[in-house]
């Protein structure tokens, strides 16, 4: 009898066969890039990130009665390497662009669409969604593209943190916001995270004057957010926007605590640590002494009724002499 | 809108010529659709079962289409026009008029074999882009929408610009195959360009993979075997068609020229080849209109 001959595919065909349809199948749509007009292409109104200049500053020019002249050809300047690397190498990372009515509203990478039009071109390659994302993800969109810029300033840094907060908060109502969300949430460490959380929740005086570009660093404005004392505030927030350095400002601070803490030693109602619930006799190392303390205990006559506690008892071993004496101090609460 | 499915793979003699024309026979014949065939294979097979095509004296071995039934009319407005007419003008920037069949339902828009070889030869970065997406420009175009409830496309056994062209305007792909070894590497290169294409796609117009349609299966050990372990693989085995074609004899037969004017579908309901066609056929049509 002949034996049946088996037929098969091979191993790595199948697999490469599988992976295939599983990475098509998973991933429909999500490499949609496409070469767009950028005059099809609409800046985000709500990008915490707000450029003074829009499209049409560049392709019409600035106009030199404009109040903002001087701050727009800043932002123009300050685009200019951008500008140059697109010119030589073109656009490195598309931008991000969702379909919004007739036109598309951009994600990420207004720097890119403005240098681009800076460079000269009129067109832009981007990747494209089809409608926008949830308001969570379009937030933290924004904010690892803001993160890469050095011109961020604190308040834009925090709206845009308090807007990826409401965006959580609005899928999510019961969400409790603390630095470990903040934490999670940035992919940040929890100190930084602190700080954030300690400046997203401060004071109106304190936001205004973040945002008003009084202060522009995150640990300076989350060390006055944590002051409690209206006087320490007022001194180290005076200190802190004449120019004064953390390192400074934390000495102060110290000093200030220092001094609050020394003033309430002398007012003698220093109190530290929580209070006891019970009470710590000590340790004693000699057993004599301990026989000697028993004695005159055991003179009196409420205590001598527990002198059976310590009958018989073995004044060398430590470890009985301290179950004799926990059981006679816990007869003697009984009683009391 | 127009459904636009294509019979593809890489792999020549896998059954996509064969596909083409069943299913443009079966829609029209059996389901009464509104069809527009259109041939990218340079060697015209597609276009040769519904329409006498000529040989073309400058291409010893290509066929071009004859001349157009319209073309004294035409002629009229466009003095240029040689009255030829094929799929391949869309590459070089001419429009297309497609030829009537003898099926009632069934428009042809063949190819040209010489025209076909040029566009499929491009290697030029730009140009090969242009190539690309000039089919899918030209299935939008509006009036064609409107004639035609659907497009189907029979591609060469390349992965070509021609090829890329009709995949990037598909809405839906079948992938015919002959269960042995070479065939199922043409499956994994087919794969790959319906990846491609599907990750870039924008998703309110997907392009889906009907399936994979064993073609040319005869009761021996090699086809059974590939084809079980085909259906039991991960993820690909979903894509492996229930039904399937046999080699059969009578597909060649309808292919000869006494023969092409009739359909496998105008055989008597008990024909096994007849059956074996009708569930191939049915399963397409559900996946492409799943609602009707």
């Amino acid at each position: 009898m002949t034996k049946r001959k088996k037929f098969g595919i091979s191993k790595t065909l199948t697999n490469s066969l599988s992976q295939t349809v599983k990475v098509a199948s998973n991933n429909m749509g999500v490499l949609r890039h496409e070469i767009v007009p950028i005059d099809l292409i609409e800046l985000d109104p709500c990008n915490p990130r707000t450029f003074l200049i829009q499209k049409d500053d560049i392709i019409s020019g600035l106009e030199h009665n404009d109040y903002l002249y001087d701050k727009k050809r800043r932002e123009i300047d300050s685009l200019e390497s951008l500008k140059n690397s697109i010119i030589k190498q073109g656009i490195l990372n598309p931008v991000w662009i969702y379909k919004y009515k007739t036109h598309y509203r951009l994600i990420m990478g207004e720097r890119r669409v403005l240098a681009s039009l800076l460079a000269g071109n009129s067109d832009i390659h981007a990747k494209v969604l089809e409608s926008r994302p949830l308001d969570t993800s379009l937030r933290l969109l924004q904010w690892m593209e803001n993160l890469e810029r050095s011109d961020l300033t604190l308040w834009e840094r925090i709206t845009n943190i308090n807007l990826i907060i409401e965006a959580q908060q609005k899928e999510t109502p019961d969400l409790k916001v603390n630095a470990t969300f903040i934490k999670n949430l940035l992919g940040c460490s929890l100190p930084h995270a602190m700080n954030y959380f300690a400046v997203v929740f401060c004071s109106q005086d304190l936001r205004d004057s973040i945002q008003g570009g009084k202060i522009n660093n995150l640990e300076k404005a989350a060390l006055l957010a944590n002051i409690n004392d209206k006087d320490v505030f007022k001194e180290v927030y005076t200190l802190c926007i004449s120019g004064a350095s953390l390192k400074h400002l934390q000495a102060m601070i110290r000093t200030k605590k220092l001094k609050s803490h020394t003033n309430s030693v002398l007012r003698g109602n220093v109190s530290k640590g929580a209070n006891f619930k019970t009470i710590n006799l000590g340790f004693c190392k000699s057993s004599d002494v301990i026989k000697k303390i028993t004695d005159i205990l055991l003179k009196d006559n409420l205590c001598a009724e527990h002198a059976n506690c310590f009958e018989n008892l073995d004044w060398r071993n430590n470890s009985e002499i301290s179950k004799a004496f926990k059981s006679f101090i816990a007869k003697l609460e009984v009683q009391k | 809108m127009t459904k636009i499915i294509v019979a593809a793979t890489n792999k020549g003699g896998d059954g996509k010529t064969k596909t083409s024309i069943l299913l443009a026979e079966y829609l029209t014949i059996i389901k009464k659709k509104r069809v527009l065939a259109i041939d990218l294979d340079p060697q015209c097979n597609f276009s040769h079962k519904f329409l006498d095509m000529e040989i073309d004296p400058v291409e010893s071995q290509g066929k071009m289409p004859p001349i157009h039934p319209s073309y004294t009319e035409e002629k009229k407005i466009n003095p240029e026009w040689n009255g030829r007419s094929s799929i391949a003008d869309i590459f070089y920037g001419e429009s297309v008029l497609p030829y009537s069949t003898h099926l009632n339902l069934l428009d042809i828009a063949p190819g040209y074999a010489m025209k076909l070889l040029e566009a499929e030869a491009v290697r030029k970065s730009e140009v090969r882009n242009k190539v690309h997406h000039q089919l899918h420009l030209f299935i939008s175009d509006p009036t064609l929408q409107e004639a035609y409830d659907i497009v189907l496309i029979d591609t060469a056994p390349s992965k070509g610009p021609l090829t890329v062209s009709a995949v990037k305007a598909a809405s839906h792909i079948v992938i015919p195959s002959q269960m042995e070894q070479n065939s199922i590497h043409g499956i994994y290169g087919m794969l790959q360009l319906w990846k491609q294409e599907a990750l870039q796609r924008d998703k309110s117009y997907p392009l889906e993979l009907i399936g994979i349609l064993p073609n040319k299966i005869r009761d021996v050990n090699l086809h059974k075997d590939l084809l079980n372990e085909l259906r039991q693989a991960e993820f690909i085995g979903d894509y492996v068609m229930e039904d399937k074609l046999k080699l059969r004899s009578i597909y060649a037969e309808f292919d000869a020229e006494e023969s092409n004017s009739d359909s496998i579908f105008n055989l008597s309901d008990k024909n096994v080849a007849r059956e074996e066609a009708m569930k191939v056929c049915d399963f397409i049509y559900k996946k492409v209109f799943p609602n009707d």
